[in-house]
């Protein structure tokens, strides 16, 4: 069984999990020999672009050892064979259209996102 | 339906939030009514629906106390839906990402309810006739 | 041919995502799969015939079918005489059906 898995949010609790939650669920059932397939749609486009970790938190004594490093969990899911796909009407409309993705990660434009759905046995809207 | 279809379903949100709470809990009781059996793979927030310390409150706003108000709580409607369950003699299945558990401090839920990964949703969506995903939204 | 239901949450007025959701309902009709939308919690704010949203005017008008949720429509208090009139009212239990049918279900 194939799976789309669509990511649509972004930075939602990145500070907190030191990971985006769906990458990283995304890392797992796959190590579980999960068949995926990954589309950045609206603010998870910015995955794509991804150039260095987060910025590291600090609140009072407190500071953060390890902030999320999307650009390594992203490289990791590509090298574990899974495919990441973006949409780029989603980077245009941002005015990100003309930056360069992760090397291995696929573009294609909204008119083509119903034949990806149709490639895949099931879709997971996260 | 066929005989002993199964459904997933994949749910983030943890009670008292979102409207997606009580859609999710009309889906799970609605795939019962049709014979369903259900796995449920709890992610993120939604861990505390099965918490086993929820407790009702009266409402002094409402001109109620504890037993008149009758606050509903998750961890309920989640038994009630095992009951039912066990009532139409199919299976009902929940279980919670153990991490989302440990970081949260919910470690304490109620009776079958269970503990484990994203590889177990994995196994869960493998294994049933289809799959729902309830993605939370900012 | 593939059997899409989407479950729509969002709505037009405050989700700027909720038009792109339409016109991928409508990308899957095109390309020759029979879909069905139903509108749950605020996204059934937009079928209100009196509604305005070009966006979703025009999903009516394709070949997507829609539906809205009883129970969301009852608590906002939009009775069946005022919906457009190309949204059908269904019970939560279309989802259940869908998905027994190995229907692709998809929640927005």
């Amino acid at each position: 069984m194939k799976v789309l898995q669509v990511i649509e949010q972004a930075f939602r609790a990145t500070g907190e999990e030191q990971d985006d939650t769906i990458v990283w669920l995304s890392r797992s059932m796959r190590g579980a020999g999960a068949d995926l397939h990954i589309l950045l749609t609206s603010h998870a486009v910015s995955y794509a672009l991804a150039k260095a970790g987060s910025p590291a938190l600090s609140f009072g004594d407190w500071r953060q050892a390890h902030p999320a490093d999307i650009r390594n969990d992203i490289r990791e899911l590509l090298a574990s064979g899974v495919e990441i796909t973006v949409v780029q009407d989603d980077l245009e409309e941002r005015g990100l259209g003309a930056k360069q993705c992760l090397q291995g990660i696929r573009q294609i434009c909204r008119d083509e996102i119903a034949t990806l759905y149709d490639s895949v046995d099931q879709v997971w809207q996260w | 339906m066929k005989e002993g279809q199964t459904l997933t379903f994949a749910f983030m949100d943890p009670p008292f939030e979102s409207a997606r709470t009580s859609t999710f809990f009309r889906l799970l009781d609605a795939a019962l009514d049709a014979g369903a059996n259900v796995n449920v793979f709890a992610y993120e927030g939604a861990v505390a629906l099965s918490f086993a310390h929820q407790s009702a409150h009266g409402n002094s706003i409402h001109g109620r106390d504890a037993g008149e108000e009758a606050h509903p709580l998750s961890r309920e409607w989640i038994a009630a839906l095992q009951r039912k369950a066990a009532h139409c003699g199919v299976q009902f299945q929940w279980i919670n990402c153990g991490l989302c558990v440990d970081e949260r401090g919910v470690n304490e839920v109620i009776d079958g309810c269970g503990r484990g990964s994203p590889a177990d949703l994995w196994k869960f969506a493998s294994a049933a006739d289809n799959t729902l995903v309830i993605g939370t939204r900012d | 041919m593939n059997h899409y239901l989407i479950i729509q949450s969002q709505d037009p007025f405050t989700q700027a995502r909720a038009p792109h959701h339409y016109a991928l309902a409508q990308s899957l009709d095109r390309a020759g799969n029979s879909v069905r939308l139903l509108l749950v919690q605020h996204g059934v704010s937009v079928a209100h015939r009196a509604a305005s949203s070009p966006a979703f005017d025009e999903l009516l008008n394709s070949g997507v079918h829609v539906f809205a949720d009883e129970h969301a429509l009852a608590e906002r208090n939009l009775r069946a005489q005022e919906l457009h009139a190309n949204v059908n009212i269904a019970g939560i239990e279309m989802v259940i059906q869908a998905l027994l049918s190995g229907d692709r279900v998809i929640w927005h």
